[in-house]
């Protein structure tokens, strides 16, 4: 066999020798710069662009807490206002309440004394005239009534004694 | 019908002779620069116009490098990249030997044991060296794997040597055989396509058609075989094991 002929391996050796450095030097020189180059950029735009992404998402789950907090704390105060302004509508209703029952307690009593004052005046009234009559009647009968004191009295018996 | 081991024989094309040494440009040293031409076509074509999305030539050539740049990430780690272009140029140099042999006509510098030799003795020394420069004479640590008894010393630093030093061996020998093999097959089996004549000739050459196929792959296959082994060895040397 060809292979086991010794006297060719010194040229195959040196060429290949020759050729692997062509070769080393061509990766060397123009693909690693151009290609590894290449590669590399392109690595580190995706890696650029996926921090670029998880910034964007970590800025937008800010956002969104921020937001939900915003949210919580204007619903927190719009309970408070309107348990605020209910206590404050009660408050304002019971007063006018209470003040409302005063002013009718306060009429009511001034109507009672008022019909009290008008009935002691009728009464009086009553018994002026039924001592007016009584001592008429009196003096028309027997001629002769009695004084007026004792005439008042007897009137004042028999109506104590009607009612 | 021609002798099947012809195909490998060295014919020289500018005889050259440097006092008693024979340094003739051969039909050999003509494959070999085939192997550089055509990488650098490739790698020309493919990086003439770079952009960062890639084009048809530039993504074969991506491929290409990024085929070699993981074989050596994931077998050899970080520190790997160091020699990557080592690697890539010994993958491109072994895998276009191999794929360009089997255009008819061409020589196949690979089925030759003084390059492949000269190639895996030159990874073993130079693996050797990384070695030593690494970790020192704690290099020397290879040859007893780490837990084992030391009763088993006496046996197993012998064992681990015979294997480190057959390394080269294996790994020359390996291709070669291949190479070498497949082709005297190739030639065998179509010498029997003439001998058998029309109606005979059919089964051997639907067998040529099927060992050219088969051919190809292992052409590539062997390829890959031979760069991984020299990042596994680098791997050995870098990490130890």
């Amino acid at each position: 066999m060809p292979q086991f002929d010794p006297s060719s391996f010194p040229s195959q050796i040196f060429w290949l020798v020759v050729a692997f450095f062509v070769l080393y030097q061509l990766v060397v020189k123009l693909v690693m710069p151009s290609l590894g180059g290449v590669m590399e950029s392109r690595q580190r735009t995706i890696d650029e662009d996926l921090a670029k992404a998880a910034d964007l998402k970590a800025r937008t789950d800010a956002a969104i807490e921020s937001y939900e907090a915003a949210l919580a704390e204007a619903r927190g105060k719009a309970q408070a206002l309107l348990r605020e302004t209910n206590e404050e509508l009660a408050r304002a209703a019971e007063a006018r309440n209470r003040e409302v029952a005063e002013a009718l307690g306060r009429r009511i009593e001034e109507g009672e004394a008022r019909i009290a004052a008008a009935r002691a005046e009728a009464l009086d009234g009553v018994r002026e005239a039924a001592t007016d009559v009584a001592a008429a009647l009196t003096a028309k009968l027997i001629g002769d009534g009695p004084d007026e004191r004792t005439t008042r009295e007897s009137v004042d018996a028999v109506m104590r004694e009607a009612r | 019908m021609a002798n099947p081991v012809q195909q490998f024989q060295i014919e020289p094309i500018v005889p050259i002779n440097v006092g008693p040494i024979d340094l003739s440009f051969t039909n050999s040293s003509l494959a070999m620069a085939f192997a550089v031409g055509v990488s650098a076509l490739l790698f020309y074509a493919g990086t003439r116009r770079l952009s960062l999305v890639p084009g048809r030539m530039q993504c074969v050539a991506e491929l290409m490098y990024e085929f070699v740049a993981n074989m050596v990430r994931d077998n050899v780690g970080k520190e790997g990249m160091k020699y990557f272009p080592l690697i890539l140029t010994l993958f491109l140099f072994v895998f276009f030997g191999n794929l360009l042999g089997m255009v008819p006509g061409n020589f196949t510098f690979t089925s030759h044991i003084v390059v492949t030799g000269a190639l895996a003795v030159a990874i073993f020394i130079a693996v050797t060296i990384i070695g030593f420069m690494r970790h020192g004479l704690g290099y020397l640590r290879m040859f007893f794997p780490h837990g084992a008894p030391i009763l088993t010393a006496p046996i197993l630093i012998p064992i681990e040597i015979i294997s480190y030093l057959s390394r080269p061996f294996s790994l020359s020998v390996r291709l070669f055989a291949n190479m070498t093999v497949g082709h005297i097959m190739l030639k065998v089996l179509a010498g029997f396509v003439i001998s058998l004549g029309l109606l005979g000739g059919i089964v051997p050459l639907a067998a040529v058609v099927g060992i050219t196929v088969l051919e190809f792959f292992i052409a590539a296959l062997q390829a890959y075989v031979f760069v991984i082994l020299t990042c596994i060895y680098l791997n050995d040397a870098i990490h130890m094991h």
